[in-house]
């Protein structure tokens, strides 16, 4: 007979208690390591800033806020960037809630399809964009020239006009981040329980009214979750605004303000005037979406009721889709042109094609480091992103130690925190340190790249996680595994699909971060592929065709990986984005 | 209100039909069951009428009008949700006066009719909570007093109490069982649980795979079962196949594993002829179990004990024939003499306890 050892034997009192003591350090050393990274690449930076904000050297000052009123530059600037972030939000809002209807109210023939296409714009970095959409539109551009061909117009319309700018830049930030808005509020009216609706409409509420009074006020949390972000995003968008060129934005000002902050303090004060402005909105955000708990109920078992539309409405979805699909990729359809165009001028689209762009991006050296680098930095910072986002959510959903809940909302501040503000308060903290960006912003840059994207790989594996019943991990354990084995072996295999997922976000939206690699990488071999593009595109000649190309390389990458990410993580996409 | 559906048929998708020509009439004032296993198309029937859902084919009726196509709104009805569907972001008081907005009515009639429906559930106290802060009973009450408040022709309850505990349950069994005698409403409750059923319904419907197997109330539905599903359904019996021998003035005689049997049919229209396969359903609690030497001539039959379980008010014992058959009764008073396994019993049938009914097969249902 075989003699089965007793995992469990007479000493299992004691380890049952040092299981419990395992899984509280397992606890308490992720929430250390988070509260260290907080502190040094967060709480410090910012703390920093605000106190330079104040505080000239000797004593208390306001001096830097009055300069800052006074400047006509900087108030324009502050109140341009507001419009560009309210604007943004209310065209986003207008194009999203229809979407968002259609989607939830009918099933219809390639539904999956163009839901999937209407995502797309969200892989497409705007500010390479922007590169093709001055191209269209520029005085002897595309859209004229057809204005002009059709008869039209009699002479070219200036598109690009000085007071045009400011609503170059809101189209260009709609048409990138309506899809968040989108994913957000279509999530929020799926999540409405059918039989709610269905409550109204046998109380004798018309379609209109059950939209308004049940359906809207339970989606708005899910709603008010996505205007703060895209507000966030586009109030602090730098890439879009330097590439068109409208410089009178907050984002741009502070770009230009690091390199002579020692001499021009002012920036601080505008910095803190961005961070006090996050601030508020988060916490107004907060607020609304924190009003009522509305997920205590059980969900009935009656599904949604999706209308088969008839042939029309049908068509009239794949027109409106298609359209808007199909205008949030004309920055980028040009982009591609534009990156294949041998001859280009005066006619509405090239009049030969060639691959010596492409060719030129491989012959370069700037781009070469650039792709590397990148393919670097972005390696590196998912790397930390799993690490600590697999503990983090682990932690939290597990509830290991008494605060988790607390954890959970510390991973979260870096979705809303504006990558230039990080950016700028790296260099005004770490210049002349051992991590000085001017001799090597590397560390720095894996760092800022790894604690923004961190709540997209938090949120991912806890998708998985909560989906994963615990007992699972219980059965795992009455085998007498320990945690750390229950998670190695049990644990992360079940939810590969959801890290993989998170990781390939991370790393495509690591790979074209714009505001820090632009601001911390100082010299050319430390350019990642962001820079690199933006330092062709300002090369005379040939630099706008290779910095094209060149983007085309960058959105194919993201692509490949966001369309990896969202298979994987199927209809939980729309989580990621809610801060 | 009256309720009827006239050859009602709903079919989904291409495949699958979730309910078979449906003929059934609702008397006005009754507290009318849609009792049946999961997926036997209850729900799907209580949403028509709801009008959430339309037929296929077929007509419903509110008091002799057709509304097969009108809207829920203009069929003035209530309707309690498995989960209650209360509005998460209003308070009671507001989701209670939703439907009486709706209906203009002015801000006195409203008030009074909330007061009242809030007053009948014992809410008064909770008016301006939120659903979310109150227990699931409470929130089941409130449900209940939001579809009362528009006072609708016929109140339809989808499962209502499934939600809740086995305690709170039967609190609100008796709760709604109240509110149905002093408002007298017309009530459609639907559910799988047959005690609810039996406990509570004036009148139940039995469904299976989409069919309408028997109406009846429930006295009629557990004594004379017109076929074996009911039988099994409706409280537990023993279903034991057989051939008709011989008739005897009202009984039957049949030949069964247990011996030949005089029984009874549930019904002239059902009186099997000689030579006919039947099945017989007795109930466990209709067994006599003879003394040694105690002789009762006819429907007498020995069997051996297999198996005791004692479940305090009653002990049930399996026995076993000569020919392999299995049978379950109850014994409520423990009998004189002492009982083990393997013990060769004599049994007494009363002929009215056993009820001959046609083959399963008969229904054409699938079981």
């Amino acid at each position: 007979m075989i003699k089965i050892p007793l995992k469990n034997g007479p000493n299992s009192e004691r380890k049952k208690t040092s299981g419990l003591m395992m899984s509280r350090i397992i606890g308490y050393i992720t929430m250390a390591l988070m509260m260290a990274l907080l502190l040094f690449f967060l709480v410090i930076p910012i703390g920093n800033i605000i106190v330079k904000a104040f505080y000239n050297g000797e004593a208390f000052t306001l001096q830097y806020f009055q300069l800052l009123f006074a400047s006509s530059l900087q108030t324009e600037s502050l109140i341009n960037s507001l419009w560009i972030g309210c604007s943004t939000v209310i065209f986003a809002t207008l194009l999203t809630v229809p979407l968002a209807l259609i989607n939830v109210c009918y099933e219809y023939p390639g539904k999956g399809l163009m839901s999937g296409l209407l995502l797309v714009p969200l892989v497409m970095p705007p500010f390479v964009g922007a590169i093709g959409f001055q191209r269209f539109f520029a005085k002897l551009g595309t859209v004229n020239l057809l204005l002009l061909d059709w008869g039209v117009i009699t002479k070219p319309i200036d598109w690009l006009a000085e007071a045009n700018m400011l609503w170059v830049v809101v189209i260009l930030e709609v048409l990138h981040l309506y899809p968040i808005l989108y994913l957000n509020i279509s999530a929020a009216l799926a999540n409405v329980d059918p039989s709610m609706e269905e409550m109204a409409e046998i109380s004798g509420a018309g379609r209109f009214r059950i939209f308004k009074d049940i359906a809207w006020p339970l989606a708005r949390p899910g709603y008010f979750a996505g205007v703060i972000i895209v507000f966030i995003w586009a109030f602090t968008d730098l890439g879009t605004p330097l590439l068109v060129g409208f410089n009178e934005t907050i984002p741009v000002r502070i770009f230009n303000m690091v390199t002579d902050i020692n001499e021009n303090p002012v920036g601080f004060a505008l910095v803190f005037v961005v961070i006090v402005l996050t601030i508020l909105l988060f916490l107004i955000s907060k607020k609304m979406l924190g009003k009522h708990n509305y997920q205590m109920m059980a969900k009935g078992h009656v599904t949604k009721r999706s209308g088969q539309p008839h042939l029309g409405i049908v068509l009239g979805i794949y027109a409106l889709i298609g359209g808007v699909v199909f205008f949030a990729l004309i920055p980028h359809i040009s982009v591609f042109l534009t990156s294949i165009s041998g001859d280009w001028f005066m006619t509405p689209l090239p009049t030969s094609l060639t691959s010596e762009h492409y060719v030129a991006v491989f012959n370069q050296e700037l781009s070469l480091i650039g792709i590397k680098n990148s393919f670097i930095f972005a390696g590196f910072s998912t790397f930390i992103d799993f690490l600590l986002g697999v503990l983090i959510a682990y932690v939290v959903t597990r509830k290991l130690i008494p605060l988790a809940g607390w954890l959970d909302s510390l991973v979260m501040i870096p979705l809303a925190l504006p990558g230039i503000v990080l950016a700028f308060g790296y260099v005004v903290t770490y210049s002349n340190t051992f991590l000085d960006p001017m001799n090597n912003p590397v560390p720095l840059l894996i760092i800022a790249y790894a604690i923004r994207r961190l709540p997209y790989m938090v949120r991912a594996a806890s998708a998985g996680l909560e989906q994963l019943s615990v007992s699972l991990e219980e059965a795992s354990e009455t085998f007498g595994a320990s945690r750390i084995y229950t998670l190695r072996k049990i644990t992360i295999p079940l939810v590969t699909a959801n890290l993989i997922a998170g990781s390939l976000l991370c790393f495509s939206y690591a790979m074209l971060d714009v505001s820090d690699s632009l601001i911390l990488a100082m010299k050319d071999r430390f350019y990642p592929i962001t820079k690199a593009i933006y330092a062709l595109f300002l090369e005379h000649g040939t630099g706008e065709f290779t910095a094209s190309a060149l983007g085309m390389i960058a959105m194919g990458i993201l692509s490949l990986s966001i369309i990896g990410s969202s298979l994987l993580l199927g209809k939980k996409m729309g989580e990621i984005f809610r801060s | 209100m009256q309720v009827t559906c006239e050859k009602i048929v709903k079919i989904y998708g291409a495949q699958t039909t979730a309910v078979h020509s449906l003929d059934l009439e609702i008397a006005s004032g009754s507290m009318h069951f849609l009792l049946g296993p999961s997926g036997c198309g209850k729900t799907t029937i209580l949403r028509m009428l709801a009008g959430l859902e339309k037929p296929s084919s077929g007509k419903i009726f509110f008091d002799g009008q057709e509304v097969t196509e009108k809207s829920s709104a203009e069929r003035h009805i209530g309707m309690v949700f498995q989960n209650y569907a209360l509005w998460p972001h209003m308070t009671v008081w507001e989701n209670i006066a939703y439907g009486l907005k709706l209906r203009k009515l002015s801000k006195e009639q409203i008030n009074k009719s909330i007061e009242d429906v809030l007053d009948m559930t014992q809410l008064t106290r909770y008016a301006k909570r939120f659903p979310g802060q109150l227990s699931g009973g409470q929130q089941q009450r409130v449900a209940l007093a939001r579809s009362l408040a528009i006072r609708p022709g016929v109140l339809l309850l989808d499962e209502p109490l499934s939600n809740l505990d086995a305690k709170l349950r039967h609190e609100m069994r008796e709760n709604i069982t109240k509110i149905y005698m002093s408002t007298g409403i017309t009530m459609i409750y639907v559910t799988h649980d047959q005690k609810e059923a039996l406990s509570m319904a004036s009148s139940i419907s039995v469904m299976h795979g989409g069919h309408l197997i028997q109406t009846g109330t429930p006295r009629d539905l557990y004594n004379h079962p017109q076929n074996p599903f009911i039988a099994g359904f409706i409280g537990d019996t023993n279903l034991v196949g057989g051939t008709v021998t011989a008739h005897e003035k009202t009984l039957v005689v049949v030949k069964s594993s247990l011996g030949s049997l005089f029984g009874r049919t549930p019904g002239e229209a059902l009186a099997p002829s000689t030579g006919d396969e039947v099945v017989l359903s007795i109930r466990p609690e209709a067994f006599v179990l003879l003394g040694k030497d105690e002789q009762r001539g006819q429907n007498t039959f020995s069997a051996q004990v297999t198996r005791i379980t004692y479940l305090g008010d009653m002990e049930q014992i399996e026995f076993i024939t000569g020919d392999q058959t299995k049978f379950r009764i109850n014994l409520f008073h423990r009998q004189q003499q002492e009982i083990k396994i393997g013990d060769l019993c004599h049994l007494y049938l009363d002929p009215r306890d056993v009820v001959i009914l046609p083959p399963q097969n008969s229904l054409g249902l699938e079981t």
